[in-house]
């Protein structure tokens, strides 16, 4: 009997120690942590994108516990997820119209034929160091998806030599912008309907030469708006978001289809 | 026998193809038009300085450097400015360009030249400032390829001390042989423009660089120079990259330039042959720099030769002086086999950095597909920069650009080594460059 009892007395007795010296030592070295960091977290979307401009979800809820603000909104998570973080530790929250990724291009292979034959590493920033572009046009997307490849939402894919955006998918988190080598993505909000789809500053000739519905900076446009919304710069139009009301005036007045009205159903989904 | 010196690490030895070798230096005519580029050069762009519709004359400044990590542009011939406007260059890249309808279409460039007056120059009246002032006023950049302005190199700060100079006619891209006839043909020339740059590091030694497939070249620049003081032809046992400034020095003096810095870190300059011939121009002939040769050769040139052409002669004048079949070109280059670029514009035009065009046709082009890394190494063994090429690659094609490759990518000098031996046809090259993009993009 004793055979059995000892060592189960030896081992009880181990475990005691040890256990008491893991309590010790946690009273000892315990460090406070604010509990509402769990919960914010909690609240926060877990996708870890960084979109933000923190490392990830939980080095936000540290930020927006810490130092007691709602100022930096999670671009991914729906508006509500905001309010109720603010409500957890009791603040207002600024409610932001969620945000789109844009591509300013329609530069398809119809529209801007393949100048060459590219056949090096299939990546946009790849593409740009053998030649500035693999269009006619110099301005146009790419279409080899290094934005794609950024894209933590699956809401990019090309087709038909562009990218084509989902806007349901898309949380305007904005990491595709930095990884076009082109400059052609921009955040949008989501109820602005009127873009001008080119990014093209050469002149209009030349623009209309490289693509068939490239912005060649005719003015139509910024004569025809009643809100000073659009003006041309550098022959190319760009509109004021703030002052847009999507009344559709310079779509119409138009004449190479550059400004396009985004509806709800653009977008089909494969 | 003698041991020939050469660069230890790395390296490789490809087919040389130097099918020009022979073929003296001719002269084009004056195309129809001229496309000037506006940026030949490494650093800011220069500013434009004319209008549409100017007259210019043959040497005039077209535009203006913008700083002084940049360099002068000027109209090589007499002519008309007919627009400036957004063109793509041999390099790929696009950029302003200058339209010159040229006053004499059609009339030899030999004529051109023979019309400028061979000026007697007295080296002792000459002050460094002024060497290095007129240089910088003339443009001059490297012309082995990078463009680097020339006078920037030439004005060291005064905590680094020089104390060699090399002349690099090492010249070892396959088919390339623009240099080659330089040295062939214009020795004294040459001889000239380094006593010219002797003025500027007083004392120093002078050592040219030249391999030894070109026995012709060796023959030659040492008879001009027997008779100079401190000018020394240092043959060199023909390898790939030895042309890169780095390799050329630990070849001819056994120094190392360290990671990041410059030749002149160890007390090194170093030049090319055309960039001494044409600094020699500025001063024997008052002339900027305006022409280059240029080699042409490759698989559709049926008469590979050196020409010299005014700069911003187009492609296309070249292939109808050459006879090249527009249609059969499948592959143009611009510059050698390793290093140079691939273009696709037969209008493009040449400009101060570009030392050879390539024709091939569907043949010589074989395009094959890029597998998997075998893990062999012969990239890390070839590396004349004893970087671990294999291990950057994987790290940047899973875009994972950790600090040890942060570290080390900047050092690759884009030789194409690596890919030239690599059996698995990965386009290691394309990679690096691609990593190091992306690092500049982050920085």
């Amino acid at each position: 009997m004793v055979e059995i009892l000892l060592p189960g007395f030896i081992l009880a007795g181990f475990a005691l120690i040890s256990a008491s010296g893991l309590y010790l030592a946690s009273k000892k070295f315990y460090v406070y942590e604010d509990p509402r960091i769990d919960e914010v977290e909690a609240l926060l979307p877990g996708a870890n994108c960084g979109g933000c401009g923190y490392a990830g979800c939980r080095a936000l809820a540290e930020h927006i516990v810490n130092d007691h603000t709602v100022d930096t909104p999670c671009p991914v998570a729906e508006p509500i997820v905001m309010e109720k973080i603010a409500d957890l530790l009791g603040l207002e929250a600024s409610v932001q119209e969620k945000q789109v990724a844009t591509l300013l291009c329609k530069g398809t292979h119809e529209n801007s034929a393949l100048a060459m034959d590219y056949r090096g590493i299939q990546d946009c920033w790849a593409a740009v160091i053998v030649a500035d572009s693999i269009k006619d046009c110099a301005f146009a997307c790419l279409g080899l998806g290094s934005c794609v490849q950024a894209c933590n939402f699956d809401a990019m894919r090309i087709e038909n030599g562009i990218v084509v955006i989902d806007e349901e998918k898309c949380t305007g988190c904005g990491i595709c912008i930095s990884h076009c080598p082109k400059n052609l993505l921009v955040l949008r909000p989501v109820s602005q309907k009127t873009i001008v789809t080119c990014s093209n500053t050469d002149r209009g000739p030349e623009a209309r030469k490289a693509c068939k519905v490239a912005c060649i900076g005719c003015m139509k446009c910024q004569k025809v708006c009643q809100h000073q919304a659009i003006y041309v710069e550098d022959f190319l139009a760009r509109i004021d978001f703030e002052k847009c009301t999507n009344c559709g005036d310079c779509v119409e007045a138009c004449p190479t289809n550059a400004i396009e009205m985004r509806g709800e159903q653009v977008y089909v989904t494969a | 026998m003698l041991q020939l010196k050469t660069f230890p690490k790395g390296g490789i030895h490809p087919s040389q193809q130097k099918i020009s070798a022979q073929a003296s230096i001719t002269y084009g005519e004056i195309p129809k038009q001229l496309l000037i580029p506006v940026n030949q050069h490494i650093g800011r762009t220069a500013n434009v300085v004319v209008k549409k519709n100017d007259v210019v004359k043959r040497g005039q400044l077209l535009a203006q450097a913008s700083g002084f990590i940049s360099s002068n542009v000027h109209a090589p011939v007499d002519g008309k400015v007919m627009k400036v406007f957004r063109f793509s260059l041999l390099g790929g890249a696009i950029g302003e360009v200058i339209q010159i309808q040229p006053d004499e279409p059609g009339k030899s460039y030999r004529e051109v030249l023979e019309q400028d007056v061979e000026l007697s120059v007295d080296l002792n009246k000459l002050t460094a400032e002024e060497i290095r002032k007129r240089i910088q006023e003339a443009g001059i950049v490297g012309m082995g390829g990078a463009g680097f302005p020339t006078h920037v190199k030439l004005s060291p700060p005064p905590e680094k001390k020089i104390d060699a100079l090399i002349i690099n006619g090492a010249e070892c891209e396959p088919y390339i042989t623009a240099d080659h006839r330089i040295m062939v043909e214009q020795p004294a020339q040459i001889i000239q423009g380094i006593k010219i740059l002797k003025k500027l590091f007083p004392e120093v030694p002078v050592y040219i660089g030249i391999e030894d497939n070109k026995p012709d070249a060796l023959n030659m620049m040492d008879k001009a120079a027997a008779r100079e003081e401190g000018i020394f032809v240092v043959p060199l046992k023909a390898k790939y990259p030895q042309g890169g400034e780095k390799q050329l020095i630990k070849a001819v003096l056994n120094r190392e330039v360290p990671s990041k810095g410059l030749p002149m870190d160890v007390g090194v300059i170093v030049q090319n042959v055309a960039t001494v011939l044409a600094i020699r121009n500025v001063f024997y002939h008052n002339r900027p720099l305006l022409e280059r040769v240029v080699t042409v050769s490759g698989s559709l040139v049926e008469h590979p030769g050196n020409i010299l052409l005014p700069i911003g002669t187009p492609v296309s004048y070249i292939m109808d002086k050459f006879n090249i079949d527009r249609e059969r070109v499948r592959l143009l280059l611009a510059g050698g086999p390793m290093m140079g670029r691939t273009c696709h514009s037969f209008e493009s035009p040449i400009s101060k950095t570009t030392s050879a065009l390539l024709f091939f046709d569907e043949k010589a082009f074989v395009q094959r597909q890029e597998n998997p890394c075998l893990r062999c190494g012969n990239c890390v063994s070839v590396c004349p920069m004893g970087l671990d090429v294999a291990i950057y690659v994987q790290m940047i094609q899973k875009n994972k650009l950790d600090d040890y490759v942060k570290e080390h990518i900047m050092d690759c000098i884009e030789c194409g080594s690596c890919t030239y031996v690599c059996p698995a046809n990965r386009r290691l090259v394309h990679w690096m460059r691609l990593g190091k993009r992306i690092i500049k993009r982050e920085n």
